[in-house]
């Protein structure tokens, strides 16, 4: 694996929101859903992951529930509660705005 | 609507939470069987695949942790885990532990003591509803009745009421016996708003004459004299020959004007006495809605047409005297400075005590630091160690705060004792003062938890590990800090070692301030017969020379007199002017000491005669008047002339009365801060005969004795008793003793003041000792090595010495700079000495100074007894 690129709490924060939004998953498959869609680039810190799950929870934007895993195995879900949608959009949002306006300055300056 | 989900998730935390502490785990164990497939596929081996998703994931521990920080419900888990912890460690350390708690619990105790009394007296407003509309009216002084009569009618915003000091003979079964009471107006007790605990207190109608036969008595003139008797109201009294009935006792708590007040009788109003004496102190309630200011303008305004009603010729400054001031601060205004003293000193010995407890927590945080750094590697964030070191001081405040508390309870009885009889409510601990207590108890644990607490947190883990650390940087900082605490307290325990050296000086000029009057073999008692006696003219004349007789009678009497006060004790005031000298006019007069006596009074007081004569027995009412002066008068009055044959008189008399002796000065007043009274010079004795206050009342009997003037004491009530045995004898006491009480409020506040510097040097040395001790432990390698290259013991003696050398000296210039500041605030309590003195200053320097010096010898014998070969090895 290649190093890791640090993400920001917040972040990583947008992006477990968004890999949920569309399917509960537990968090093995969120890591490696991120990893599957960026195309290797961001590995989550495996470390950083499981705090943030729970952060998000205690929270109120996300809620849990255990299941059963592709292996049978018992595993913890993930999914977005309705206050966590809105706050996803919210931040998407604003991470649009930021993302954008660096844009206009890197290639202006 | 977040709410819904995290509602029950915290609950979950708190009443399952071994449940959530597994659902964490299985959730990572999960993790980690899918990483370790993962790895497995990639071609490694099972055990290999083990290994590095362990490795992957990171610390199992760092992550559990840090997942439950965000249930925040830790707090309550923590601060619990936290107490657990403190108190096992308590365990483990019980030297320490006691000598924290002591120090807190002494300073905290002082503190609340000290608090507990200030409270009562200067800070609790005054026990009657609404006492901010209650003002003080006598700053002129007694008032005659009429005036106070004349103001009543007059004002409008403000309701006046007026008592006066007295004493009365109440006697039964034959037997009298003084008993200190007030006059007092039929308003008194409703202007105040007091109410009887049984019975009934004065009403309008009470003051009339041949309705005013009654008397309210106090709650411990009840139990005392009346044993509790619960059919008290109705009894009858009798008080000075009239029979009084008993119309309502007061609660226990009622002491004003003063807690020696133990009875009050209506004042009689009549034509007679309207205009006789001044007597009456006038106290006022200002009407609601009425501000101080246009209550006092009226008062003023309405001064001068009361005192023109007067039947004398008052000073030209009088009318202007007059005002209206708060009550609260004219009844404690005396003890205020004393009290305020104290409060300074206790927050002095409380920084010392914080000091000390600071720096014994950073010499034990030093070695705490392996402890701190396992935790932080485990996974303990900084603001868990610090809330955790935190709560451990917390907890050793209040404990030190609750043994404080029960010392206070204990001292506070030892305490009152040092006030003054007349201090007026002296209180009982109440709850403020445990809030107080507690809430001094958690600032302090706070305080000075604090810097050890941040200075532990911040331990480099790494270095700390290592075997034999010794992270310099950090323990710089530490005994920085820490010397910094030891040159602070040294310089606190200077500043109060200062302020109570001035006391002791104080006290010390003060009781050997020549008195001028010989004092040994001088016996004095205080005879007050009725005023209803006294009324018939010559019949207290009468009776006064028969006691002397009865007295010289008595074997081992050398000579008795009588006078109408004693120097030191309760000496009469008047103003005069003298003939020829403007300035002292009867518009201007100027106040004197002022003694009606007999003619043996100056031998048995051993005061000489310096021109002149004395007085006789043909100095009688009806001839001439004469006067003798004192010999400071006579300079002041009539400079480079011979007195004798000048002429003087009370101001608002018409007769002017001829000097006939000057006399040797004597020290008249005592030692209480009275303004008046300090710019008073001099005293001018007048024959009894022709007294000012004249028919004379009561008198005191003045007794030179051969002997122990104690035997004639048992006497004296008999000898009294032949003449009339209605007359009581009281305050039997020698001179001696009479100069002792002179100085026994100066005298008490010194005692406290010293009790609690020797507190704060006591502290301050511990200190001293416990911060070299500590820095010898650490450098005990340091010791080593020197001593393993060829030191000599003595060197090391010397190196450890030096240091503590070092920190003395800071703290007695500190200190000394700082006594210079403040000890300017004790100016009111000293007498006759500066409060720069030099000698005091210089020897409190040298007492702390070596003090401190002896302190260090321990350690630094200590250090010399450092065994080499063990301290290379120590780590």
């Amino acid at each position: 694996m290649g190093k890791p690129t640090d993400l920001i709490q917040g972040t990583l924060d947008l992006l477990i929101l968004k890999t949920i939004a569309l399917q509960p998953m537990h968090g093995w498959a969120i890591a490696q859903r991120i990893r599957q869609l960026s195309k290797e680039v961001l590995q989550v810190n495996q470390g950083a992951l499981y705090p943030a799950l729970h952060r998000l929870e205690q929270s109120g934007w996300i809620k849990s529930h255990w299941g059963e895993s592709d292996n049978n195995r018992r595993a913890k879900y993930y999914s977005l509660t309705r206050a966590g949608q809105k706050y996803l959009r919210e931040q998407q949002a604003s991470w649009d705005r930021l993302s954008m306006a660096i844009n206009i300055v890197l290639e202006n300056a | 609507m977040r709410w819904i989900y995290k509602f029950p998730l915290r609950l979950r935390s708190i009443f399952a939470k071994a449940k959530t502490e597994a659902d964490l785990s299985s959730e990572l164990q999960f993790h980690l069987e899918l990483l370790r497939e993962e790895f497995m596929t990639k071609g490694l081996s099972a055990e290999e695949a083990r290994l590095a998703a362990l490795r992957e994931l990171g610390g199992l521990e760092q992550i559990k942790e840090e997942c439950r920080e965000s249930r925040r419900v830790n707090w309550v888990e923590h601060t619990v885990q936290d107490l657990r912890f403190a108190l096992r460690t308590w365990r483990r350390n019980p030297g320490f532990t006691s000598v924290v708690i002591l120090t807190l619990a002494l300073g905290i105790g002082a503190n609340t003591a000290i608090f507990s009394l200030v409270n009562g007296i200067l800070l609790q407003p005054l026990s009657f509803p609404h006492p901010e509309q209650l003002v003080n009216a006598a700053y002129t002084g007694p008032v005659p009745e009429g005036a106070f009569i004349e103001f009543q009618q007059r004002l409008k915003s403000m309701d006046i009421a007026a008592q006066s000091w007295g004493g009365f003979n109440v006697s039964s079964e034959g037997n009298a016996v003084r008993i200190n009471g007030s006059a007092v107006s039929s308003n008194f007790f409703t202007l105040l708003g007091a109410s009887a605990l049984k019975g009934r207190v004065f009403r309008q109608g009470d003051e009339l004459p041949g309705q005013d036969n009654l008397v309210v008595i106090s709650y411990s003139l009840w139990q005392t004299r009346f044993g509790g008797d619960p059919q008290i109201v109705g009894r009858w009294m009798t008080v000075d020959d009239t029979a009084r009935q008993i119309v309502g006792v007061m609660p226990r708590h009622f002491t004003y004007p003063a807690p020696s007040i133990q009875m009050w009788v209506p004042a009689r109003v009549d034509a007679q006495h309207m205009w006789k004496d001044f007597l009456f102190w006038m106290i006022g309630r200002i009407k609601p809605g009425v501000e101080l200011e246009r209550a006092r303008a009226e008062f003023k305004a309405t001064a001068p047409q009361v005192v023109a009603h007067y039947p004398w010729q008052m000073g030209k400054d009088y009318v202007t005297m007059f005002n209206i001031g708060p009550l609260q601060h004219d009844t404690v205004g005396v003890i205020r400075p004393t009290l305020l003293l104290l409060l300074g000193a206790v927050v002095l010995i409380l920084m010392v005590a914080c000091g000390n407890v600071a720096n014994l927590l950073l010499g034990k945080s030093a070695t705490r630091e392996k402890e701190i750094a396992v935790r932080t590697a485990l996974g303990a964030s900084r603001r868990r160690i610090v809330r955790q070191l935190l709560t451990e001081s917390t907890l050793f405040a209040l404990a030190g705060g609750a043994v404080g508390a029960l010392f206070a309870f204990g001292s506070l009885d030892v305490l009152k004792s040092f006030l003054p009889a007349y201090t007026p409510r002296l209180a009982d601990l109440d709850v403020r003062v445990m809030e107080f207590s507690l809430i001094i108890s958690l600032l302090t644990g706070i305080i000075f938890g604090m810097a050890p607490a941040l200075h532990a947190s911040i331990a480099d883990v790494e270095q700390s590990l290592k075997a034999g650390a010794q992270t310099t940087s950090l323990n710089r900082k530490r005994k920085r800090l820490s010397s910094g605490l030891v040159v602070v307290e040294v310089a606190l325990a200077v500043i109060l070692v200062s302020g109570a050296g001035l006391l002791i000086k104080s006290v010390c000029v003060l009781m050997q301030a020549r008195t001028g009057v010989q004092s040994d073999h001088l016996l004095t008692a205080n005879i007050t017969p009725a005023s209803s006696f006294c009324a018939k003219n010559n019949a207290c004349r009468d009776f006064y020379a028969q006691v002397q007789e009865q007295v010289r009678a008595i074997p081992g009497v050398k000579e008795a007199a009588v006078s109408d006060g004693i120097p030191l004790y309760d000496v009469g005031r008047t103003v005069v002017a003298v003939e020829g000298r403007p300035e002292f006019s009867a518009d201007n007069p100027y106040s004197v000491w002022e003694f009606s006596v007999s003619p043996d009074y100056l031998p048995t007081m051993g005061i000489p005669v310096l021109r002149g004569r004395n007085f006789e027995n043909t100095d009688t009412l009806n001839s001439a008047k004469v006067v003798l002066v004192e010999k400071k008068l006579a300079d002041l009055f009539w400079p480079g002339q011979d007195p004798i044959g000048k002429h003087i008189k009370p101001s608002w008399m018409k007769e002017w009365r001829t000097v006939v002796g000057v006399v040797q000065d004597v020290r008249a007043y005592n030692v209480s801060p009275d303004d008046v009274a300090a710019r008073m010079i001099g005293a001018v004795y007048f024959p009894e005969a022709q007294g000012v206050i004249s028919p004379p009342g009561q008198m005191d009997v003045l007794i030179r004795t051969k002997g122990d003037p104690a035997a004639i004491a048992q006497e004296l009530p008999q000898a009294v008793a032949k003449v009339n045995p209605a007359v009581p004898v009281s305050k039997i006491r020698t001179m001696d003793e009479i100069i002792h009480l002179s100085v026994s409020q100066p005298r008490s506040t010194m005692w406290l003041f010293t009790a609690f510097a020797a507190l704060a040097l006591v502290l301050g040395l511990v200190g001293i000792y416990s911060v070299l001790s500590y820095a010898v432990a650490q450098r005990t390698r340091e010791i080593g090595i020197r001593m393993a290259l060829g030191a000599e013991r003595w060197e090391v003696l010397g190196l450890i010495i030096r240091q503590g050398f070092v920190l003395t000296i800071a703290g007695l210039v500190i200190g000394m700079t700082g006594a210079m500041i403040l000890t300017r605030f004790m100016r009111s309590l000293l007498h006759g000495v500066q409060p720069n003195d030099a000698t005091t200053l210089t020897l409190v320097s040298v007492l702390v100074g070596s003090a401190s010096m002896a302190a260090c010898l321990v350690p630094s014998r200590r250090a010399t007894k450092v065994d080499p070969t063990l301290a290379l090895k120590y780590e």
